[in-house]
C-alpha cells in the first residue's frame, strides 16, 4: 500500500510544480540573478492560472494565464533588480510579501467565482493501455509532469549545448568578461528573468490548475523556496535539480502514506524535511555562478 | 530661529485644530453609540471564502450585523501567539463582546478574560472548561452527535463498506466527530470500516488532497472532511476519483454538485443568535451552552448518487436519532 505505482504518481504530482519552478530559478541564477522573489511569482501564477481556468473554462488557458502572469512578474523583477538596480535580496523578499497582499486582495474580489472547483485537465488512460501495467502507469503520469521533464531536457540542451546558453552562463559567471565581449548584460538578464518568471508562474498554475483545482491565500506555502533549495542542492545543474525536486516529492508522498502504519502523524510529516536536511548535509557543495546576488552597475 | 519657532507654533496650532475637527467628525452619533461593539477573531484569512467552519462563523457575523444591528469588527489571519494581544486590544478599545472562533484560541481566552471584566469574552467552539471569570460564555456543538449523523449517512451510502474521514489536526473537536462517525456508522451498518488521516494543518490544500487520494485508493467511497482551508483538497481528490463527499458545517452542494452527497449543517449562525440574545437580555453567565443533534440540519440528499429507497432510509435513521428514538453509545476513540 505504501510503495506502489500510486505512490510514485503521488510523488510526481507533488514534485511537478517544484520541478517547473526550480527550472525558472536555475535560469535566473545561471544569468547571475538571485531569484529570491520566486515564491511571490509562483503565487501570482497560481492565482492567475486558476482565474484563467475558471473564466475561460479551459485548464490549458489557465496554464497560459499563469505563465503570462509569471512573465509580467519576472519583468517587474527585472525592472527593479536589473535596471534600477536595487538589492536582490531585499527586492526578492519585497516581491514575496507584495505578492501575498496582491493575490489575497484579488482572491477576495473574485472569491464568489472561485467557489466551484476549476475544470480538470482531460487526461485519461486510453482503452488499449489498460491491460498493460507499464502503459497504464505511463498514461497515469500527469501531463504537466511530462511537460516538466521535456522542459528539463530543453533547458539542459540550451544551457550547455547552444550559443544562447553559453551567453547566459557567461553573464552569470563574469559580468566584466561578458561586457568585454560586447554582451548587453541587462538585456540578457531581463530575458532570463522573463523566462524564469514565466516558468515560476507556470509552476504556480501547475499547483492550482493542474493539481488541486482551487486557490487559497498563500497556497504555495514555501514551495518556491523549496524549489530554490532544489537548485542549490542540484548545484545549478538541471539533472540534479530535477532529482532534488523528485526527492522532495518522494519524501512528502512517503510522509502522507506512512500514516496508514498508525502512530503520531506529525512524526511522518517531518520525513520530507528531515530527508532534505540529510541529503543537503551529505551532498557535495557546489559552486554558484559567481555573479549571483551582485547588482550590475556597469551601465 | 525666531521665524522658525513662530512657523512651528503655527503648524502645531493647525495640527491641533485639525485633530479637534477630525474628532468632532468622527464622534459617534447617539444612535450608533447604542450599537453593541463586537470583535470576532479568525485564524484564517478571508473566512467568507473558506467553506465549512469559517464560513459558518462568517454567516453568524452577518447575523449579528444584519439581524441585530451590531457594529462588528473582524480580525483575520491572527496566528495563535497574537490572539491574546488582539483580544486585549479590543477590550481596551471598549468593545463589549469579543468572540473566539476556535478551540485553539482557548489559551488567549483564559489569559485575557479575567483582566477585562467589562467585556464579554465568548468562545464559539468546542470547550470542556471555562476560564475563572464571570464575563465568559461558550456556545459549542456536540461534535460526537454531529459525527453520529455523518456516520449514519455515510454508512448507508457506501458500496465498498469503507468510509474515510480526513482532518487537519487531531484536535478534540475532530476526535469527537470521528468517534461519532465510527459509532454512527456501526449503528447503521456493522460491516463498515472507518479510515482516517491527518493532513497536518488547516491550510494545506495539496496535502489534504493527497491523503484523501490515499484513503480512496484504500477503498473508501464516501469521504468526510474537516481540514479547514484544506477541505478543498479533500473535495478535489473525491471529485477526481468519483468518491462521494459529505459537506462539513455549511452547504457544499454548489462546490461540486456531482459528488456532494449532502452537507450536515452545524448551524453556527444559531450560536451567534443565542449569544446576541443573551447579551441583549443581559443574561450572559459563565456557562457552556451545548447545541445537540436536534440543531444540526441535513441538506437534501443527492438523488443522482442515491436511490429513492436509500434516501428514505437515511432520512428516517437521522430523523429517529435526532428525535431521540435511537440511541448510539458514546465511545471516545483516539486518533493520534
Amino acid at each position: 500500500m505504501i510503495f506502489d505505482p500510486e505512490f510514485l504518481l503521488s510523488a510526481l504530482r507533488i514534485a511537478t510544480p517544484l520541478m517547473i519552478v526550480a527550472l525558472g530559478v536555475l535560469i535566473a541564477e545561471r544569468a547571475g540573478v538571485l531569484f529570491l522573489g520566486v515564491e511571490g511569482v509562483m503565487l501570482c501564477g497560481a492565482l492567475f492560472g486558476i482565474l484563467g481556468a475558471v473564466y475561460t473554462g479551459d485548464p490549458w488557458m489557465g496554464m497560459m494565464c499563469g505563465l503570462a502572469a509569471g512573465v509580467v512578474a519576472g519583468l517587474v523583477s527585472a525592472a527593479l533588480i536589473v535596471w534600477i538596480p536595487t538589492d536582490q535580496v531585499v527586492m526578492g523578499l519585497a516581491m514575496n510579501i507584495a505578492a501575498i497582499g496582491v493575490t489575497s486582495f484579488i482572491f477576495r474580489v473574485t472569491a464568489d467565482d472561485l467557489q466551484q472547483m476549476s475544470p480538470t485537465i482531460d487526461w485519461t488512460v486510453p482503452a488499449w493501455a489498460t491491460d498493460n501495467a507499464v502503459a497504464t502507469f505511463l498514461f497515469s503520469v500527469p501531463p504537466l509532469a511530462w511537460l516538466a521533464i521535456i522542459l528539463y531536457a530543453v533547458v539542459w540542451y540550451v544551457l550547455f549545448h547552444s550559443a544562447p546558453g553559453l551567453l547566459l552562463r557567461s553573464v552569470g559567471q563574469s559580468v566584466k568578461a561578458a561586457n568585454s565581449a560586447g554582451l548587453n548584460v541587462p538585456w540578457v538578464r531581463t530575458v532570463a528573468l522573463a523566462i524564469a518568471g514565466g516558468l515560476s508562474g507556470l509552476g504556480g498554475a501547475a499547483l492550482t490548475v493542474g493539481w488541486v483545482r482551487s486557490f487559497s491565500d498563500d497556497i504555495t506555502a514555501g514551495r518556491g523556496f523549496i524549489a530554490l533549495a532544489a537548485v542549490y542542492f542540484g548545484r545549478w545543474y538541471p539533472r540534479w535539480t530535477l532529482f532534488g525536486c523528485l526527492l522532495f516529492g518522494i519524501g512528502e508522498a512517503l510522509a502522507l502514506r506512512t500514516q496508514v502504519l498508525g502512530g503520531n502523524p506529525h512524526l511522518y510529516l517531518m520525513i520530507p524535511y528531515v530527508l532534505t536536511v540529510c541529503v543537503l548535509a551529505f551532498a557535495e557543495s557546489g559552486r554558484a555562478p559567481r555573479e549571483v546576488g551582485k547588482p550590475y552597475e556597469g551601465r | 530661529m525666531g521665524t522658525f519657532l513662530k512657523n512651528m507654533g503655527k503648524r502645531l496650532w493647525h495640527i491641533a485644530a485639525g485633530l479637534v475637527l477630525a474628532g468632532a467628525l468622527a464622534a459617534t452619533p447617539a444612535a450608533a453609540q447604542d450599537k453593541i461593539k463586537a470583535a470576532v477573531i479568525f485564524g484564517v484569512s478571508n473566512p467568507a471564502s473558506v467553506n465549512g467552519w469559517d464560513r459558518g462563523h462568517y454567516q453568524g457575523v452577518r447575523k449579528l450585523i444584519d439581524g441585530y444591528g451590531w457594529d462588528v469588527t473582524i480580525a483575520e489571519n491572527v496566528p495563535f501567539p497574537l490572539i491574546a494581544g488582539t483580544a486585549e486590544n479590543y477590550a481596551k478599545a471598549g468593545y463589549q463582546v469579543v468572540v473566539f472562533t476556535s478551540s485553539g484560541q482557548y489559551k488567549a481566552w483564559d489569559q485575557v478574560a479575567p483582566n477585562y471584566p467589562d467585556t464579554i469574552f465568548a468562545m464559539l467552539s468546542t470547550t470542556s472548561t471555562l476560564p475563572e471569570s464571570q464575563n465568559v460564555v461558550a456556545y459549542e456543538p456536540d461534535f460526537f452527535a454531529y459525527g453520529i449523523i455523518n456516520g449514519l449517512i455515510a454508512a448507508q451510502s457506501t458500496q465498498s463498506n469503507k468510509i474515510a474521514g480526513v482532518a487537519g489536526l487531531p484536535v478534540k473537536a475532530v476526535e469527537d466527530m470521528f468517534s461519532g462517525i465510527i459509532e454512527g456508522a456501526k449503528a447503521a451498518n456493522p460491516d463498515v470500516e472507518f479510515l482516517h488521516a491527518i493532513s497536518g494543518d488547516w491550510t494545506n490544500i495539496p496535502r489534504a488532497r493527497e491523503v484523501t487520494a490515499l484513503q480512496i485508493q484504500r477503498g473508501a467511497d464516501v469521504v468526510l472532511g474537516n481540514a479547514g482551508v484544506g477541505t478543498r483538497g479533500i473535495l478535489d481528490a473525491s471529485q477526481s476519483r468519483k468518491a462521494k463527499f459529505i459537506g462539513y458545517a455549511t452547504d457544499w452542494a454548489e462546490d461540486a454538485p456531482d459528488i456532494v452527497l449532502t452537507s450536515v449543517i452545524l448551524g453556527i449562525d444559531g450560536w451567534y443568535d443565542a449569544l446576541a440574545k443573551d447579551v441583549v437580555a443581559g443574561k450572559v453567565e459563565p456557562k457552556i451552552h451545548t447545541f445537540g443533534a436536534e440543531t444540526f440540519k441535513v441538506m437534501p440528499l443527492n438523488d443522482k448518487l442515491l436511490s429513492a429507497e436509500q434516501i428514505a432510509k437515511i432520512e428516517d435513521s437521522v430523523r429517529r436519532y435526532q428525535a431521540g428514538e435511537t440511541t448510539v453509545p458514546v465511545v471516545p476513540h483516539k486518533f493520534k
